[in-house]
């Protein structure tokens, strides 16, 4: 029995070490590569009001759109392909669906329709599809991938018409979707205008930020990525410190406290304040890849902050994580990184996933 | 005494009794050749040496019976059709619009089963009816499948093999769908039934007599 | 050996053997982290680790003892994409917990008492609603040792509520079935399950709990049940034995370990561990589900919760999980074969399926053929 106790789930917890500026540094890819963020948090040590700059950035996270009970076959029209994959990156997921439990979708930006689907609709449906890796013997679970730009997808193709009228007529599968376009010629909310016949509202990212006083912090020392006891802290202990500092978790472990027994891994100095900022909505790469870059460039004026960090969390029930790679959802479906960019352009990246989960990129 | 018996008749007996006598030689010849007509399939120095010894009993002969390999023909062996082409449709035969006459004898078929058919008819009933009759002529769809590509499927049954369903499509294309893991869907009147097929693996003059046992669940 | 980049760990070295797998000289190492109980990110909360897998350059491959090598090398596949790319940072490090299937579906209580008091019935599914169950069942209870009594009509959901709760965090409402569970202690009591009595077909699940030995062999082999019952409130009072248990598991019979009554005592808790880990001991975790039998909307759990219990029940991760989805479907689909002609064949009126499918709000298409024909 014990035995069992011991085998508890697989998490992956990926770091490494690089510099911005390196050619062969794979910051971009880790980004860029994570299609579905939900929640964007960033740690400015030693720092009261941000940036001006920085500021504007976080405003101009851009808008989303809720559209719901949107039928799954008008991403099969070409109107659609025309207009909006083939024109720019979008990015749909299917909103309030369990991936353990339910049918769930997402269009990626590479222009791939993903579904998701428990076995009783994968056959009932008619598309092919694999079975889950996640599944072990019993398959309860398949992944059905369309590709929308491909050359054998135009119309008419026997290829459309199977998908079609698997969509449409066999079983008209609808969902509530989160939908976002980045594109830097048109104009989001003209081309938005296409699903209006639906209903749709739109929302804008939220941000909440606070400036944190008298914080514990790991001390940290940009080379020792797995720290060095009684001189800095790991990657790991960061990572998890972090949490608790994001998520206002006391680390003072009081004995009358029975919440936590969480205390700031050891050495630790004291900060006198630091700004933490949280923007949450559907949030897309190309935006925190804008915002990472301004975070770099918070360092060209000497700073009193040896690093910030910046926190990006993936949906839980999104059925990829990082690029195509099959995300699941076991006890928990947490799929996020974390960059600690320190002020020489070094940066450590912290890749995390949950139980079913490829390892990230 | 024995002399006056064995002997030989003089003309002039002979010819009252109008019986004609032979030689020695004449009589002996007749006699092997009637032995050896009586019986027949032993070689003839094999009836002397009986001669010899033996009292023969004339006019009994042990015919050997031919064994007549009987081969009883109904028709041809189920290889032999299949070496002939029997069970394959012809190409220009398999148009959808030559089996709706099946289709509306099945249905009358399935209606006479069913005593009718009425509305108010217990679905149990009908899907006890069903289970041992034959589907030759039904109009299925392919409901559920654990090959997605069957799936949506739908056409008249033309032919049943223990493992298959052939059905032409209204497009007129003979397809062969697999009864394993595949859920067809039968419509008649008000009524839909769902055959599962991997439970449903017989050919369909066994199925008729074949007790069924409840076991697994109707899951693929 | 080059494996004491533990990231907090103080590493035991008795624990650590080479794997049998006998991977090349490379880049994986395992050891164990010291068990770990405050971790607060949303990623390391699960966590509380007992095992972790790091690649490190130069270190040598090295397993624990206990590890299933089959599940041991799933996790190394897993993680052998990830050892491509590991050479572009300068340093690269993955931590790794133990590997885990899951296969998933909705999630159900099969397993919810019925009460005369509507109200109640009514806030304990609305509860159920609340925590995550796709599907309930209202469990009818038929003694006939207490009295001889004929098996109630099991209650009409429809008339419970105009309209149903809705699931959590989902647009559909929870699906209500009916179960019937006989306590059998008298070989006469099963004659209502072999005859073809009207009353037991309008139930959606059949369930026993069989208080003999006798009886347990007649329920897993021969009896048309989908479920039964472990007893959880006394000590069991026969051993199970390996021949019935697996001629159950064979014809898809599901045991059912109901968690309210080690929720609610100390002692009712040791008998439920104790005599689900005798039954874990024959079925390996197969074929059991885990469900309420609550009276009252505080005895319900949430489906993450009970699978979570799960593993204080001698159940693995994966298999926990089950237990309250995938199991429970398999069981309602075992139930519904019976109203099947013998899981073949299964009629019904064209109508009822178009009613049921516009409240479903599902295929139009299907609707549009039937009015063809």
């Amino acid at each position: 029995m014990l035995r069992e106790w011991e085998r508890c789930p697989r998490h992956l917890l990926v770091s490494e070490r690089s510099n911005f500026q390196l050619e062969r540094s794979r910051h971009g890819v880790a980004v860029r590569g994570h299609p579905f963020n939900y929640r964007v948090s960033f740690l400015i040590p030693e720092c009261g009001a941000l940036p001006v700059k920085l500021k504007s950035v976080i405003k101009n996270f851009g808008k989303y759109y809720l559209v719901k009970d949107l039928p799954l076959h008008e991403f099969v029209n070409h109107d659609f392909i025309n207009i909006f994959i083939k024109k720019g990156a979008f990015y749909a997921l299917s909103y309030n669906t369990k991936i353990d439990q339910d049918n769930t979708a997402a269009v990626l930006p590479t222009g791939k329709l993903i579904l998701s689907v428990d076995k009783d609709t994968y056959e009932e449906l008619g598309l092919q599809g694999q079975p889950s890796r996640y599944s072990g013997k019993k398959v309860m679970r398949y992944i059905v991938t369309i590709d929308l730009t491909d050359a054998s997808f135009l119309p008419d193709t026997k290829k459309h018409k199977r998908v079609l009228w698997a969509l449409k007529e066999n079983m008209p599968l609808k969902f509530d979707f989160l939908l976002a376009w980045h594109s830097t010629d048109v104009e989001v909310s003209t081309a938005m205008s296409y699903f209006s016949k639906l209903k749709m509202k739109e929302y804008e990212p939220n941000i909440t930020s606070s400036i944190l006083r008298d914080l514990h912090c790991p001390v940290l020392q940009n080379s020792e990525l797995q720290g060095k006891p009684e001189e800095s802290c790991s990657a790991h202990e960061l990572f998890d410190w972090l949490g608790a500092v994001y998520n206002n978790v006391d680390c003072n472990n009081h004995s009358y406290s029975f919440i936590s027994t969480y205390c700031c891994p050891q050495p630790s100095a004291v900060l006198s304040q630091a700004y933490m900022c949280t923007v949450t909505g559907f949030i897309l790469p190309e935006k925190i890849h804008h915002l990472m870059d301004h975070l770099c460039q918070y360092f060209d004026e000497p700073k009193l902050a040896q690093w910030v960090s910046l926190t990006v969390h993936g949906f839980a029930d999104s059925p990829v994580s990082w690029k195509e790679s099959e995300h699941g959802f076991h006890k928990s479906g947490e799929n996020l990184y974390n960059f600690v960019i320190f002020n020489n352009q070094d940066y450590w990246l912290q890749m995390a996933v949950g139980t079913n989960d490829d390892c990230p990129p | 005494m024995e002399g006056v018996i064995y002997k030989t008749l003089s003309s002039a007996e002979a010819k009252e009794l109008n019986i004609q006598t032979q030689g020695p030689k004449e009589s002996e010849a007749f006699v092997s050749a009637f032995l050896k007509r009586c019986l027949p399939g032993l070689r003839e120095e094999v009836i002397q040496e009986r001669l010899n010894r033996k009292a023969v009993i004339l006019e009994h002969s042990v015919k050997q019976k031919k064994k007549q390999k009987r081969k009883r023909r109904k028709g041809l062996s189920a290889k032999e059709k299949r070496q002939l082409r029997l069970f394959e449709i012809k190409a220009e035969q398999q148009r959808y619009n030559l089996f709706l006459p099946l289709h509306n004898l099945w249905k009358q078929y399935i209606r006479d089963l069913c005593n009718g058919l009425r509305a108010d008819t217990q679905p149990q009933m009908i899907q006890t009816k069903l289970l041992k009759a034959d589907l030759h002529g039904s109009l299925v769809t392919v409901k559920k499948s654990k090959c997605p590509s069957y799936v949506g499927l739908s056409g008249i049954i033309v032919q049943e093999t223990k493992h298959i369903f052939k059905i032409i499509t209204k497009d007129d294309k003979l397809k062969a769908v697999p009864k394993c893991n595949t859920v067809f869907s039968v419509e008649v009147d008000d009524f839909i039934s769902y055959i599962y097929g991997s439970r449903f693996q017989l050919r369909s003059s066994e199925r008729s007599a074949k007790k069924f046992k409840m076991k697994g669940s109707i899951d693929l | 050996m080059d494996w004491v980049y533990g990231p907090n760990g103080i590493l035991t070295k008795t624990t650590i053997t080479r794997c049998k797998l006998g991977g090349r000289t490379g880049d994986w190492v395992v050891w164990p982290f010291q068990p770990k109980i405050c971790s607060t990110t949303p990623y390391t909360s699960g966590i509380s680790c007992l095992s972790a897998l790091c690649i490190v350059q130069g270190g040598s491959f090295l397993g624990i003892e206990h590890r299933e090598p089959v599940r041991n090398y799933k996790s190394l596949r897993a993680m052998r994409d990830a050892d491509a790319v590991v050479s572009a940072p300068s340093t690269r490090f993955v931590w790794c917990l133990n590997y885990c299937f899951s296969s998933m579906s909705v999630f159900a209580d099969l397993n919810v008492s019925y009460t005369s008091d509507v109200k109640r019935l009514q806030s304990i599914l609305e509860t159920a609603a609340h925590l995550g169950y796709s599907t309930v069942a209202i469990n009818h209870i038929a003694d006939f040792q207490e009295k001889k009594k004929e098996i109630d009509k099991p209650v009409c959901p429809s008339e419970l509520f105009p309209s149903l709760p809705i699931v959590q965090g989902k647009s559909k409402p929870i699906k209500v079935v009916t179960r019937l569970t006989l306590i059998t202690s008298d070989p006469s009591h099963c004659n209502v399950l072999r005859s073809t009595s009207p009353r037991t077909k309008l139930y959606d699940i059949v369930a026993v709990f069989p208080k003999t030995e006798k009886l347990f062999h007649a329920a897993c082999t021969s009896l048309d049940v989908d479920l039964i019952c472990i007893s959880v409130t006394e000590k069991q009072p026969f051993y199970f034995r390996r021949p019935p248990i697996n001629a159950a598991i064979e014809r898809g019979i599901f045991f059912e370990l109901v968690y309210t009554p080690s929720i609610k005592d100390s002692t009712m808790r040791r008998y439920t561990i104790s005599n689900a880990l005798s039954l874990m001991q024959i079925c390996k975790g197969k074929n059991v589900i885990m469900s309420s039998s609550a009276e009252r909307p505080l005895e319900l759990r949430g489906p993450y919760d009970v699978a979570t219990l799960g593993l204080l029940f001698g159940l693995s991760e994966a298999d926990a999980k089950a237990a309250v989805s995938s199991n429970c479907r398999a069981a309602l689909l075992h139930g519904e074969t019976r109203k099947t002609a013998f899981g073949i064949v299964y009629t019904m009126k064209k109508h009822q399926v178009t009613v049921t499918e516009e409240k479903e709000t599902v295929p139009v298409c299907k609707k549009a053929k039937t009015e063809e024909t």
